[in-house]
């Protein structure tokens, strides 16, 4: 009993770093039908901008949440001057040639980002105060990972009430329903489109900089999430933040089952669990009540 | 109008892009021995490139200061592996297509691999550089598979048993270990000689073997998984990491903030680690690794040149292991070159049958039949430590010569 | 499903050509001018290339069969699959592991093609209810099951995969030379083209399109939708998998990279850069990609920035890929002569 509360604790503190990745993701797809490859190379320039803001020196907690703040804006900077000069003139155009300039700009940005910082990896240093683990009923949970819980709960619950009471929210989700409709009744589609692609950018950027202290900063960090946060995008259902949050934990809990109690199919956990929510419910986790079509 | 810019802009990006075939073209003068070299140099392998290169450099820089072989001054043309056997056998065929014969370098085994057969049919030479060479040599097998390749860096096996040697002995009451690696071959097997390195692996016991995918950077499942049951066995834990690179760093940050080490009496690994030691700024762990090579092993002159040449590159750093094997392959083709007294590439094969030469072990041996170099393995016992050269402060080196035990 | 891929006027050469050379051109059967088309670049490839980059010409062609395959799925029925480096890889490690049976190169080939294919069609069976983004994602993740096996699974070799597979000899001819294997490469890649062109005109080519551009019209005239998308499947699975037994024979090596996420996303690029509207288009595409990836690669140090700025400026200017805008500019060319003559 005690391994499977250990495992269920360490499955979600896994799966909401993979939610704040894929948040941005879901975001951007379901209001402009995007798929941004580029989105792995936005997490990593993330990573590299909090440790370049940070010198890599352990910082204090009230630094790193300036730092962070710093990568978010920097990174939805770079998502604006995209969406600005690339997106934008391909909306009108099929779903192919987004994925292809959006391909090309994650090489794009993969090799800015190496021109800046060159191949060496870095690290940056936890703050202290965020360090070591705590017991909490005699299960050990990583600070840092009780500080990611609460962000991806505060990010998720921030979302949803943008998306569903705001009228930028309505705005949103009546571009996503429909452009051309929503064009018709006085919605204009590009005060929509470029918040939501800096939006989603700076969620990106966000989650590369959290997750920064606990990885090796290189050039290889782009790819390490794209897989898992595509697999979260569209088992959640496309454009859902409640779904992406769902279908996150679900591949963090599962991993962490598979490390506990079959070890063989650690690694292929990912892949299965997917496999059966694509063949059993093929539109997605929550797939009656998800998306920001539906919403 | 806007189109017209755009195509600028394109003939632009792609003439700049271009610019630099022009200058690295094959205009070599005769006077001038190119040696070619074959290493990443971009991407996530890009650093391991950069330290072969640097590496081979030292070694050209030395011999060309030294007046050059015969009065003709080396020249390295360097070219980039790539990432896969496709781009490094077409790296390989460039080269020698044209006319660069002697080829060192290349990280990958599986490039290695492909490589070694083309230069086989090719007027060409390969002394590899950082593959593992248990397949392109005679390391094993004393009779090496091809006449024109020859290998420089350790066999992996002796690696793993170097390791499992010294903490065998260091550290005698611990029988449990964890073990975390990457799912490939090169993980397994060093995760398998090093549990049958310790006493024949009996005795021992296995408590988690964990195996990831390759490249995976979030082991939190597995760090928490691993910290369970932990509690009050300290002196009898042990964990062997079969990761690399950023693996490595991954997974020693996110068991920091599990106060994994604290937990364990040793942390162990094979394969280069240091540079993942000096990206973790003065914050590495408590580590036993072993490789070819730690710059303060060798008490040699030829070792004390290296380290300093590789210091006036680069701010007092010190060199890795992969510098180590790129200045052994620019060794040995120094050395091939003098005893062959030509750069003709069947000359300095044969030269390099036997080849010995001063490197920062002491003198080293190419086997005639194997082509294999005979390098000790280094173990090495280091901790982070800020105030010291690139934060890690190296406690203690243990030599393994050639061999094995 | 809503469809993925835009609908896209049909195959361009069909079209009666507007001056007197195209009026000739389009007499020719357009498999005959296929075959035309590999004939000028086998003889011209071996007569003017040579070394390392007849080489990478070889490769090349290679990759432009697995691009003219992967758009039969991608183009002509609009399903975008992320797991086509699963039929590539199938390919090549179906010859690797075959090599000690010592197998003729041709009857290798066909077992490389007949194991991906097979796979194809288990594939798609199982997938059979999913469409859309939903089916993309689970060619990736099919792609990726099999990626990681090769290092489960002690008989693939792991990252060091199966090395020192031979060429073998044909007609008593040695394919061990660059120049042979070139004429190899060529003439299979020919003779399949010939093939996949005739299909395109073929009941079930024009049937592919008709699902694409509206699955509910294509049941409603009759078409077994579902077993278009299988056959669909399996073909570009069976000529991934030829593509993949070619690269093998060629580099001599099968390595887990060749079954990468990496390499089905590349080849869906390909297609896309020379346009999945024409029928050269992904062939195009092909051999552009490799070229110049491989140039830029061999020339600068971030070859990664020049690439993805290029290709971004492509994107911009040519929507359509680049056989599109050929098409476009020869359509253009062509009124303009009309107009004046």
């Amino acid at each position: 009993m005690g391994e499977i509360v250990a495992a269920l604790v360490a499955g979600v503190a896994g799966g909401v770093p993979l939610f704040v990745v894929a948040s941005g993701l879901t975001l951007i797809y379901g209001v402009m039908r995007v798929l941004n490859f580029a989105h792995g190379a936005l997490f990593a320039l993330g990573a590299f901008v909090l440790a370049t803001v940070l010198g890599g020196a352990a910082p204090s907690p009230l630094m790193l949440v300036v730092a962070l703040l710093v990568a978010a804006v920097v990174v939805g900077a770079v998502g604006a001057v995209s969406e600005v000069t690339i997106f934008r003139r391909l909306y009108t155009r099929d779903h192919t040639t987004t994925l292809l300039a959006s391909y090309a700009l994650l090489l794009t940005l993969g090799g800015l980002t190496e021109q800046i910082w060159g191949v060496t990896p870095r690290s940056q240093a936890q703050a202290i105060e965020l360090a070591g683990a705590v017991g909490i009923g005699g299960i050990r949970v990583a600070v840092y990972d009780l500080v990611l819980i609460g962000i991806g709960l505060v990010l998720a619950a921030g979302l949803t009430v943008l998306l569903r009471r705001s009228s930028f929210g309505q705005n949103i989700r009546a571009v996503a329903h429909d452009e051309t409709m929503a064009r018709a009744l006085g919605v204009r589609a590009r005060r929509v489109q470029l918040p939501v692609f800096v939006l989603g950018s700076a969620l990106a950027g966000l989650a590369g900089a959290l997750i920064a202290p606990l990885v090796s900063i290189e050039p290889g960090l782009a790819p390490t999430f794209v897989v898992q946060s595509f697999a979260v995008v569209i088992i959640g259902g496309l454009g859902s933040i409640p779904g992406a949050l769902v279908a996150a934990l679900l591949i963090g809990v599962l991993e962490s089952f598979a490390v506990s109690f079959q070890p063989g199919l650690v690694g292929f956990s990912l892949y299965i669990g997917v496999a059966a929510v694509l063949l059993l419910r093929p539109g997605g986790l929550l797939s009656t009540s998800s998306g920001l079509r539906e919403a | 109008m806007r189109k017209v810019w755009l195509a600028s802009a394109a003939l632009l990006v792609f003439g700049v892009a271009g610019c630099g075939s022009a200058g690295g073209g094959s205009n070599a003068a005769d006077d001038v021995i190119r040696i070619g070299f074959i290493a990443p140099t971009q991407g996530a392998f890009g650093e391991i490139g950069e330290n072969l290169v640097d590496g081979a450099r030292i070694a050209v820089d030395q011999a060309n200061a030294a007046g050059g072989i015969d009065g003709r001054q080396l020249e390295l043309v360097v070219t980039d592996e790539g990432t896969s056997p496709q781009t490094a056998t077409q790296a390989a065929r460039d080269l020698v297509g044209d006319g660069v014969e002697l080829v060192g370098g290349m990280f990958s085994s599986a490039n290695c691999g492909a490589v070694a057969p083309i230069i086989e049919q090719s007027p060409a030479v390969l002394i590899t550089g950082s593959c593992a060479s248990n397949e392109q040599t005679g390391a094993f097998t004393g009779q090496a598979p091809f006449t024109r390749t020859f290998g420089v860096a350790a066999r992996d096996r002796s690696t793993a048993d170097a390791v499992a040697e010294v903490i065998g002995q260091r550290f005698p009451q611990v029988r449990t270990f964890d073990v975390l690696g990457f799912d490939y071959k090169w993980g397994r097997e060093t995760w398998d000689g090093f549990r049958d390195g310790l006493d024949g692996g009996a005795g021992i016991t296995v408590n988690r073997e964990q195996w990831l995918p390759l490249n995976t950077t979030d082991f939190r499942a597995q760090v928490s998984a691993m910290s369970r049951g932990l509690a009050g066995e300290r002196d009898g834990r042990g964990v062997f990491l079969s990761t690399y690179g950023a693996g490595t760093a991954g997974f020693i940050q996110q068991a920091e903030s599990f106060d994994l080490p604290q937990q364990i009496a040793v942390l162990a690994n094979a394969g280069e680690y240091y540079n993942v030691a000096r990206s973790l700024n003065g914050r590495a762990p408590d580590m036993w690794n072993a490789y070819d090579y730690n710059y303060a092993a060798f008490d040699t002159p030829v070792n004390q040149e290296f380290v300093e040449a590789y210091g006036a590159m680069h701010d007092g750093a010190r060199p890795v292991g992969w510098t180590y094997q790129g200045y052994l392959v620019g060794l040995a083709y120094t050395a091939a070159l003098q005893e062959a007294g030509t750069d003709d590439p069947e000359q300095v094969r044969t030269a390099l049958e036997g080849v010995t030469f001063d490197g920062p072990s002491g003198p080293v041996t190419i086997g005639a039949e194997s082509h294999q170099a005979d390098i000790p393995t280094v173990v090495s016992h280091t901790v982070g430590a800020p105030d010291q050269p690139d934060g890690i402060d190296v406690v203690e080196t243990i030599v393994v010569p050639y061999g094995g035990r | 499903m809503s469809p993925v891929i835009a609908p896209t006027r049909p195959a361009a050469a069909t079209g009666p050509g507007g001056s007197t050379g195209s009026r000739l051109v389009g007499r020719v059967p357009p498999s005959v001018r296929t075959l035309l088309v590999w004939l000028v670049v086998g003889v011209a490839g071996y007569a003017a290339l040579g070394g390392s980059t007849l080489f990478l010409a070889t490769t090349a062609v290679i990759y432009a069969l697995f691009a003219l395959g992967t758009s039969i799925q991608l183009g002509w029925t609009g399903m975008v699959s992320f797991g086509q480096a699963a039929y590539f890889g199938a390919g090549a490690y179906t010859v690797a592991l075959l090599a000690p049976a010592g197998l003729p190169p041709l009857l290798a080939l066909v077992a490389g093609a007949g194991v991906a294919a097979l796979l194809g069609l288990l594939f798609s069976v199982a997938a059979t209810r999913v469409t859309g983004v939903e089916f993309t994602m689970l060619t990736l993740v099919f792609g990726q099951i099999l990626f990681l096996l090769l290092y489960r699974v002690p008989a693939f070799g792991g990252e060091n995969g199966l090395p020192g597979i031979p060429r073998g000899t044909i007609f008593g001819q040695s394919l061990f030379s660059d120049g042979a294997f070139w004429v190899y490469t060529v003439a299979i890649v020919a003779i399949v083209s010939v093939g996949i062109r005739r299909a395109r005109h073929s009941s079930w080519g024009v049937g592919l399109t008709a699902v694409r551009d509206d699955p509910r019209r294509a049941a409603a005239l009759g078409l077994d939708v579902r077993m278009m998308r299988i056959t669909a499947t399996g073909v570009a699975a069976l000529l991934g998998g030829l593509a993949g037994a070619l690269f093998v024979q060629l580099q001599g090596i099968a390595s887990p990279e060749v079954m990468s996420w990496v390499v089905s996303g590349e080849v869906v690029i390909m297609c896309l850069i020379g346009g999945v509207a024409t029928f050269w288009g992904p062939a195009v595409g092909a051999v552009l990609f490799t070229v110049v990836s491989w140039s830029l690669m061999d020339t600068s140090a971030t070859p990664e920035l020049y690439f993805g700025l290029g290709l971004l400026i492509v994107v911009l200017l040519l929507p359509e890929g680049l056989a599109g805008a050929a098409t476009k500019a020869r359509d253009v060319l062509a009124g303009r002569r009309r107009g004046t003559s």
